[in-house]
């Protein structure tokens, strides 16, 4: 299960957050500022997988980050979960993005945060991925956003 | 990309001024401000929906930054109600994102929730659905269930997956909303669904179900998912679910995750997985996408999780192992937590990959590194420890990750105590490993260390001890880290002292490389306290002779501001003090054969004296101290050599190993060997001395070993036990039988001037006549000893010279102050046992009982003929029994007396202070030996109810049972 996705920026600003536990405000807010720490030791050659060793959100779960462009993806997930699958996961939402958006970057994030976290729900319900097919997601998404257009 | 030109210019702004800002103080002001605008804003009437949106967006912007946005929720609510979807679809957003799931304004959603979940407009539905996913709480789990499990129906698939999360939320909420076989159902009908994207879905709500522990509800399921499963790498779903070109990664692992769970622990289960998995692996591992890699290590974690099977492990060992040789971390990564897993099962496939997981030590990321090591503690075993430990070692050479580092030592030094192939090769590796990762040695570390080396010492012996000493003294010469310079010194003082206890030479050696070190620039005045140390254990060994230079550097030191440091220079400069008074004593040479007594052997034979036969010895002293010996036992290892050991030499021959200190046995050297008496090592102290050359005799005069110089004991220190304890032995030393009660403790001193006494003369012959029997018995195993053992440290061979009395006062008033003397390591403690006392023979007939009747006879004289004052025997009903026959001076009387009861005669017993050998009804028999000629005297009563008592005293002297008679009558009629 995934427990937190977060998309933030390479400033150590928050683009996208999700909590798919219930979590207090202000432990959320601690948890992204370590999370964003922890994004310092990502380079582009180490490995993306840090076991949670100090309990930024429970010592049983791993980090999974990944980083594209300005942003960087961060999953938090229990030990059920492939750290692969998540990995894989987050291209997906990159690739998505990228249809989406045409040619996706942080400025897209920022301006739609409405579509952003209809993609997520798209995929992710309740912490739990429910559809990966690039294809399904992108089709709902098109519908929803012609419907709006139309009314 | 878009540009953003659908947006106001005030919240492209807003992004702009927030993107510019410098610091957290900055962005506030900003985000001040511009929740003031939101405000009064929001509560404009007649807004236009576009404009409500923006500013919605931009709220959400603003708690996204970690501010309070709370003043837009109901206005977040309101949008919920709109009829245009783009409203709906940022309204619900921004309830699941804002609200708690315990808010109180979630109750105005509720009516709306119904409704859209009942809309005719699919995206109104999903929309709601997802919302009601994240918003439902208990309070609203029942108006919401009915909506959403019809929902499960719907004829469009986006819903129906998103039915049945939710349902799954609900039921975690409240098992009472959804029927358990209503639940089953409802699932089974999600993978029986013809939409695989609702398939997968349904997946996930059976992996939550068996993590909470249902797996044998659905043990059964488990061809089902198996077919589904091979189904799926035959290709056989609809394309639009491959992933660059492979089938349905993220179903499969799904599946294999529940797999795992099905066939964990099951054979029976696991036997339908095989098959299913090994082609599975097969086909993951054909490809070299990531997502294939991903099913390969889902498919390892499920080879590791169910029911092992041999080739599945192999192959799963062999896939994994590519992992390793990526270049990719992410995959070394996972490759690493993948044999991790297998090396639980089993370590043979791992092992072969041993090379390549060394290598992974060797990259820069430290989750990977970590890991690494974790996986390399798992796998080392007795045979690659070698080459692990060295690859390890030259990690912590060359790392310079203090973190990593430390990890690193704690490993080390673990595998090196579970593992290391020799001794050797153990110290070596300690030593390596200290010198590289000192700065990690902290307390534990080392008392962990000395307390293998003593273990090891204890038990190889001097071989061990010599080596250690000459390694460590070897590495003494090199410019040393302060802590590895404590751990040598406490090797020299401690082990190095007893190895070259009787060679000055290297002692000498040994000596000045350490205070050599005292020169050196030291780190912190704690580790002189461990030179200090080191030099005053050096001291007590019995070649020492370099008294005036350790004296000049206690002398120093005691002026020291460490007030560590100046406590032991004071202690140890005393102890220097006594040691070299006791070297320079004169020894007092004891011929252990006893061929002076032989004339008055002889002579006493002559006039009718029994000889000594054994076998008619009491075995007394098997009583009592069998009893008491274990609990004395609490020196940490002086037992070995000392405790218990030392116990058997007081006692005469008799001392078979049953009366042994349960741990002497276990001695390096000779004294296990057979034999009863060759378990009895001579003393090791002046105390004990005269009775213990005494006792043993024959065999041990000519090869020059029975020369014992006593040691002082300079393990004592730190426990002070010393001069306590000779204390002990003297006090009791008088009546043997068995300690004394402690009313007679006021005695004492008395009692230790009279034991001075005692040992003092020990070469005037008027002891004689004791020893003739003994001739032949106690051939102590000493000559036996240095044939076989002649590597032997000489502390451990016995010497039998009586020490100069007055050591015995020495002790007394030494200052040292054992709780200020923090114990280094494990301290000798050299305790004299009490135990001792217990095993002396008790009461024995005429011809023995001068063995007990020592000097005292002659040195006191007893004052008054008319009192007399007995001491308990501690013998059992058949040593009275053969004493009774021996004796016929038997005295019987029949008294009519106020005993009474068995407490009655119990208090007389007491008055007479002897003691109870045996009661039977109203008879009872006891045993005492006169306390000043240690005559012996029994006594057989029988009390009656109505007083009368009846009374048999046999005694070896008749006037002692006169006297009892006539202190019964006195007292008890």
């Amino acid at each position: 299960m995934i427990k937190v996705f977060l998309i933030v920026s390479s400033s150590g600003k928050i683009r996208i957050r999700r909590f798919y536990d219930e979590v207090e405000f202000a432990r959320q807010q601690q948890i992204e500022q370590k999370l964003i720490v922890l994004t310092s030791k990502l380079s582009p050659n180490s490995c993306n997988f840090f076991k949670d060793l100090d309990g930024i959100y429970d010592k049983k779960c791993k980090i999974v980050m990944r980083f594209f462009g300005t942003l960087y993806f961060i999953a938090v997930i229990d030990e059920d979960e492939s750290e692969l699958g998540v990995l894989d996961l987050i291209q997906n939402i990159v690739d998505l993005m990228d249809k989406i958006f045409d040619n996706a970057c942080e400025l897209d994030v920022l301006y739609h945060p409405d579509k952003m976290n209809a993609l997520i729900d798209e995929i992710i319900v309740a912490g739990i991925v429910v559809e990966t097919n690039i294809m399904d997601i992108q089709e709902a998404l098109k519908q929803q956003e012609t419907q709006i257009k139309n009314k | 990309m878009s540009s953003g030109s659908h947006l106001s210019k005030e919240l492209h702004d807003l992004i702009k001024s927030i993107g510019e800002t410098r610091s957290k103080q900055e962005e506030d002001k900003i985000i001040i401000k511009e929740v003031q605008q939101l405000k009064t804003k929001l509560n404009e009437k007649n807004m236009p929906p576009k404009k409500v949106k923006e500013m919605l967006i931009r709220a959400i912007y603003i708690e996204m930054l970690g501010h309070d946005a709370s003043f837009v929720h109901i206005n977040a609510i309101h949008l919920t109600q709109s009829k245009n979807l783009a409203l709906k679809r940022l309204g619900y957003l921004c309830c699941s994102l804002f609200l708690d799931n315990d808010s109180e304004l979630l109750i105005l959603l509720v009516a709306t929730l119904q409704k859209d979940l009942a809309s005719t407009n699919v995206h109104i539905v999903v929309n709601a659905l997802t919302a009601v996913g994240k918003l439902i709480s208990k309070t609203f789990v029942n108006a919401l269930t009915e909506p959403v499990l019809k929902l499960l129906t719907h004829n469009t698939d986006i819903v129906r997956k998103k039915a049945l999360m939710v349902m799954q939320i609900i039921r975690q909420l409240n098992q009472d909303c959804i029927a358990e076989q209503d639940y089953d159902d409802r699932i089974r009908r999600g993978i029986q669904d013809k939409e695989p994207s609702v398939m997968g879905a349904a997946f996930n709500l059976y992996h939550e179900e068996l993590k909470k522990g249902a797996v044998n509800k659905y043990k059964p399921l488990t061809g089902t998912f198996v077919s589904m499963l091979k189904q799926i790498i035959e290709h056989k779903l609809h394309k639009d679910y491959d992933y660059h070109r492979f089938p349905a990664p993220w179903l499969q692992i799904k599946l294999l995750q529940i797999l795992t769970l099905l066939g964990a622990n099951d054979l029976k289960v696991s036997e339908q997985i095989y098959e299913v998995l090994g082609s599975t692996l097969r086909r993951a591992d054909d490809t070299t996408i990531n997502i294939g890699y991903a099913v390969t290590y889902q498919c390892v974690k499920c080879v590791s999780g169910i029911y092992p099977q041999q080739s599945l492990l192999e192959q799963a060992a062999n896939s994994v192992s590519r992992f390793l040789k990526s270049d990719n971390n992410n995959l070394k990564y996972l490759g690493i937590n993948a044999l991790t897993q297998i090396v639980s099962i089993s370590q043979k496939y791992v092992l072969e990959h041993q090379m390549t997981i060394v290598d992974c030590l060797e990259s820069n990321d430290d989750t990977l590194k970590k890991e690494t090591l974790e996986l390399l503690f798992k796998m080392t075993n007795e045979q690659n420890c070698e080459v692990i430990i060295q690859k390890l070692i030259h990690f912590l050479k060359t790392s310079s990750d203090s973190n990593f580092k430390k990890d690193l030592f704690v490993k080390i030094s673990l595998l090196n105590e579970k593992h290391a192939p020799t001794q050797e090769w153990f110290i070596k590796t300690a030593n390596t490993l200290f010198e590289f990762g000192s700065e990690f040695i902290d307390n534990d570390v080392r008392n962990n260390f000395f307390k293998l080396l003593i273990d090891n010492f204890n038990d190889i012996g001097s071989e061990f001890g010599v080596f250690i000493t000459e390694i460590y003294s070897e590495l003494l010469r090199n410019d040393l880290q302060d802590n590895i310079l404590k751990i040598v010194c406490w090797v020299i003082g401690e082990i190095g002292s007893q190895i070259y206890d009787q060679d000055p030479n290297k002692l000498n050696e040994l000596t000045q490389l350490v205070i050599l070190k005292l020169d050196s620039q030291l780190e912190s005045e704690t580790t002189i306290s461990w030179i200090l140390t080191c030099l005053a254990k050096l001291q007590s060994a019995r070649a020492f002779q370099m008294f005036d230079q350790t004296r000049a550097i206690f002398q120093k030191y005691m002026q020291s501001k460490n007030l560590d440091c100046q406590q032991r220079a004071i202690d140890f400069y005393t102890l220097a003090k006594f040691n070299a008074a006791l070297k320079g004593s004169q020894f007092i040479t004891v011929d252990p054969k006893m061929s002076f007594l032989d004339a008055y052997v002889q002579q006493e034979r002559l006039r009718g004296a029994q000889a000594y036969n054994p076998s008619l010895q009491v075995k007394a002293a098997a009583l009592g101290s069998a009893t008491e010996a274990p609990s004395l036992n609490f020196g940490p290892y002086s037992d070995n050599k000392y405790g218990g050991s030392k116990t058997n030499t007081f006692g005469t021959e008799e001392n078979k190993s049953t009366t042994q200190n349960p741990s002497a046995p276990t001695i390096a050297g000779p004294w296990d060997d057979t034999g009863y008496n060759q378990k009895q090592p001579p003393p090791p102290k002046p105390t004990i001395a005269t009775p213990m050359a005494i006792g043993s005799t024959t065999g041990m005069g000519s090869n020059g070993s029975g020369q014992t110089t006593t040691k002082t004991t300079m393990q004592s220190m730190g426990s002070g036990q010393m001069g306590l304890s000779s204390n002990q032995a003297q006090s009791t030393y008088v009546p043997p039988v068995r300690p004394l009660p402690p009313k007679e403790d006021p005695n004492l001193k008395e009692k230790q001037k009279l034991a001075n006494q005692l040992f003092a003369p020990i070469s005037q012959t008027q002891q004689q006549p004791q020893s003739t029997q003994k001739k032949g018995i106690t051939a102590v195993a000493a000559p036996k000893q240095m044939n076989t053992n002649p590597n032997i440290p000489q502390i451990t061979q016995p010497k039998q010279t009586a020490q100069v009395q007055n050591l015995l006062e020495i002790d007394e008033p030494l200052p040292i102050k054992q709780q200020q003397q923090p114990i280094l390591g494990a301290p000798q403690v050299y305790v004299q046992q009490p135990q001792i006392i217990t095993q002396k023979p008790v009461v024995v007939p005429q011809q023995q009982q001068q063995l007990w009747s020592q000097p005292p006879v002659q040195t006191q004289p007893i004052p008054q003929q008319q009192i007399k004052s007995y001491i308990p025997a501690n013998i059992n009903v058949d040593q009275y029994e053969q004493l009774w026959e021996r004796n016929q001076n038997i005295k019987e009387v029949t008294l009519q007396s106020k005993i009474k009861s068995e407490q009655d005669f119990r208090r007389m017993i007491q008055t007479i202070n002897i003691n109870i050998i045996e009661v039977i009804d109203q008879e009872i028999i006891c045993a005492g030996a006169n306390a000043e000629n240690k005559s012996c005297v029994l006594l057989y009563g029988c009390y009656n109810l109505n007083g009368s008592l009846e009374l048999k005293i046999n005694s070896t002297d008749p006037k002692d049972a006169e006297y009892i008679l006539a202190l019964i009558k006195r007292q008890f009629c």
